[in-house]
């Protein structure tokens, strides 16, 4: 019966009642999206070193050449911009993009498949808000036949099938976030797991630890009895992933990378939710390394010997005479299993090339620990690594001072 | 006056020894900045004098604007040294200018890094180019950006005088082969273009015999110079 112009101004408020409504759901789901865009660590391949974030252009060394991460702006005509929410969905859980390209893995969408659609959503709402960028994709730089891109349809075939996460309705609700950060967003296998020649990672081996290719550092295996978390607590864990440090030791390499960008924004919550899935991993025994050597019984007793000098003039003064280190300063090497793994990559370089710990909220002002590549020889560093594996109960293998000059290139 | 010279070496002792308690004492805290740069210091030296390499060039007292500038460009990949920019990559800005602030605070060591060697007439050329230039193939002298001194001009023109030999050989290298860069026009590109291999070592040498002192400050013959690089000299 109202008079068109009134049912005209009921709509107006409608609209007007309903709209910032519509602006509020936006924005949660744009701030979730950047949550879980960070979990996902995206920017730090997204992103070249200063670069535009997201703009793709830093290359990922692989043992098949170098893969260029592509722009995922939302430019249109260099980004992501002319994607709908269902192609963003089918690349992070199919690997593949718009017109039927099969993605290369080092983008990690055999993790990233296990994301939920409306995770999935969720990172696509935000990454439509970040600022466009008209960077243009650089073409991968992939050795023959690893540059046919089509081969990816046979890599697809033998190493992965798109998955879902499947709840464990007997374990807690924190157990199930953790698992399915771990295995989804979090793609901790991707470095914390062997690869085979094919570059693929297998269920069987995935969190046994592995070298990650091209960098060579050794990314300790998660689930081993002698390496893996099952003796740190869950608090131990949590303070590693969100600070960098902890009392058991603290980040270097790539892995402060991943906390850099990543894991220091995670909420108590999802910290504490990975620390209780990653206790649970059934323990394996630490895997056979092709880098394990046999070092002689009387070589290693010389190397200890000289060793504990370099360590009390060099190491001491910082670490402590018995490893201990400073609580929340400087990691202790006692039973750390950084310092003991069985690929002794992680030590030697450490000792070599020196360097700051990450800095994080926790912790913008971090410690730091000099290079010593430049004065030790390779005896040197073979002889104090040794010491500080075989020393306050460390059981370690003694390292050789030919195995110094595989690192030293690389520092 | 017998007894007068007996006291004067004894008031010396004690302040030596008084010196030597006070730098025992004086150690870093745990909680300085000192103890959390000991990755700088271990290279660098403890105040900033250079390293024990002949490679690692001093800090102290370079202008605090020039070292920023270098960090972040460490962290960006616009300098090239793997080892400084995997020491700088995970670092807020605001504790990069705490570590550049706290060594343009120290005071320059009023050393030279020591001579390489080189022979006189060398020297000699080194010393003509950097402080007068060739106005014939338009080198401008070190002088004119790096100050009569050559230990810097503030806000950010870097020292060069006093550093090693093979930091100073190896830069000029670099802003020649195009590794390290600033905004065009490239002034340092041009002048290592310029110079050539032979005069580069010319002029390294001869900087690495004279002595490091504190930065200058802008005067405007300095900004005039400057004013022709691009993003004003910027480093």
């Amino acid at each position: 019966m109202s008079p068109r112009w009134l049912r005209g101004i009921f709509a107006l408020l409608l609209v007007a009642a309903l709209a910032p409504v519509h602006a509020a759901d936006d924005a949660a789901l744009v701030a979730k999206g950047e949550y879980l865009a960070r979990i996902g660590d995206c920017v730090s391949c997204h992103t070249a070193r200063g670069g535009e974030p997201f703009a793709g252009g830093r290359g990922i060394p692989t043992p098949f050449g170098t893969v260029y991460a592509p722009n995922i702006t939302p430019d249109r005509t260099h980004g992501i911009g002319a994607w709908s929410a269902d192609d963003f969905w089918r690349a992070l859980h199919e690997g593949v993009a718009p017109g039927g390209v099969l993605l290369y893995p080092a983008f990690p969408y055999t993790s990233y498949t296990y994301v939920t659609r409306e995770d999935a959503d969720a990172i696509y709402a935000y990454l439509r808000t970040v600022q466009p960028a008209s960077h243009k994709n650089r073409e991968n730089d992939l050795r023959f036949p690893y540059s046919v891109r089509a081969l990816l349809l046979g890599w697809q075939g033998l190493y992965f099938k798109p998955a879902t996460f499947a709840p464990d309705p007997r374990r807690s609700p924190a157990w199930n976030r953790g698992a399915y950060l771990v295995q989804g967003l979090g793609h901790c296998a991707a470095c914390h797991s062997p690869r085979n020649a094919m570059g693929a990672t297998d269920a069987e081996n995935r969190y046994a630890g592995g070298l990650i290719p091209e960098q060579d550092w050794y990314a300790p295996s998660l689930n081993s009895a002698e390496a893996g978390l099952g003796t740190w607590s869950e608090d131990e864990i949590a303070a590693l992933l969100k600070t960098g440090r902890s009392a058991r030791g603290a980040t270097f390499g790539p892995m402060s990378e991943v906390v850099f960008h990543s894991l220091q924004y995670l909420t108590d919550a999802d910290a504490h939710a990975i620390a209780t899935y990653l206790k649970s991993l059934p323990q394996q025994p630490e895997p056979r390394s092709a880098r394990d050597v046999y070092v002689s019984r009387s070589l290693a007793a010389r190397l200890t010997t000289r060793g504990a000098e370099i360590y009390r003039k060099e190491c001491a003064g910082c670490h402590g005479d018995r490893g201990e280190g400073v609580a929340g300063i400087y990691p202790p090497l006692a039973n750390n299993q950084a310092v003991t793994a069985r690929v002794p990559a992680n030590p030697i370089r450490i000792v070599m090339q020196g360097g700051f710990q990450v800095a994080t909220a926790a912790n913008p002002r971090p410690y730091s620990m000099p290079s010593f590549a430049d004065r030790m020889s390779d005896d040197d560093v073979a002889a104090v690594v040794t010491y500080i594996r075989a020393s306050w109960g460390n059981k370690g293998r003694a390292v050789l001072p030919d195995e110094i000059k595989l690192y030293r290139s690389g520092e | 006056m017998r007894p007068r010279t007996r006291y004067v070496p004894r008031t010396a002792l004690a302040a030596l020894a008084l010196g030597a308690a006070c730098a025992v004492a004086a150690a870093p805290a745990l909680d300085s900045l000192e103890r959390r740069i000991a990755a700088c210091t271990g290279c660098h030296g403890e105040r900033g004098q250079g390293g024990r390499n002949d490679y690692n060039p001093r800090l102290e007292g370079q202008p605090e604007g020039y070292m920023y500038a270098q960090l972040k460009h460490y962290q960006a990949g616009a300098r090239a040294y793997p080892r400084m920019e995997a020491m700088v990559q995970f670092l807020p800005d605001a504790y990069l200018h705490e570590i550049a602030q706290y060594f343009a605070a120290l005071p320059p060591s009023g050393q030279a890094a020591g001579g390489v060697g080189a022979a006189p007439a060398v020297l000699e050329r080194g010393r003509t180019l950097a402080l007068r230039g060739d106005a014939a193939r338009k080198l401008d002298a070190c002088a004119s950006c790096h100050g009569s001194e050559l230990s810097g001009v503030l806000p950010t023109s870097p020292g060069i005088a006093g550093q090693p030999y093979a930091y100073l050989s190896a830069q000029l290298g670099a802003w020649q082969s195009g590794t390290r860069r600033a905004a065009h026009p490239d002034c340092m590109a041009a002048v290592a273009h310029r110079l050539g291999g032979r005069d580069m070592q010319a002029v390294a040498a001869w900087l690495s015999t004279q002595p490091a002192r504190a930065p200058q400050a802008m005067d405007a013959a300095t900004r005039e110079a400057l004013s022709r690089c691009g993003n004003g000299g910027a480093p």
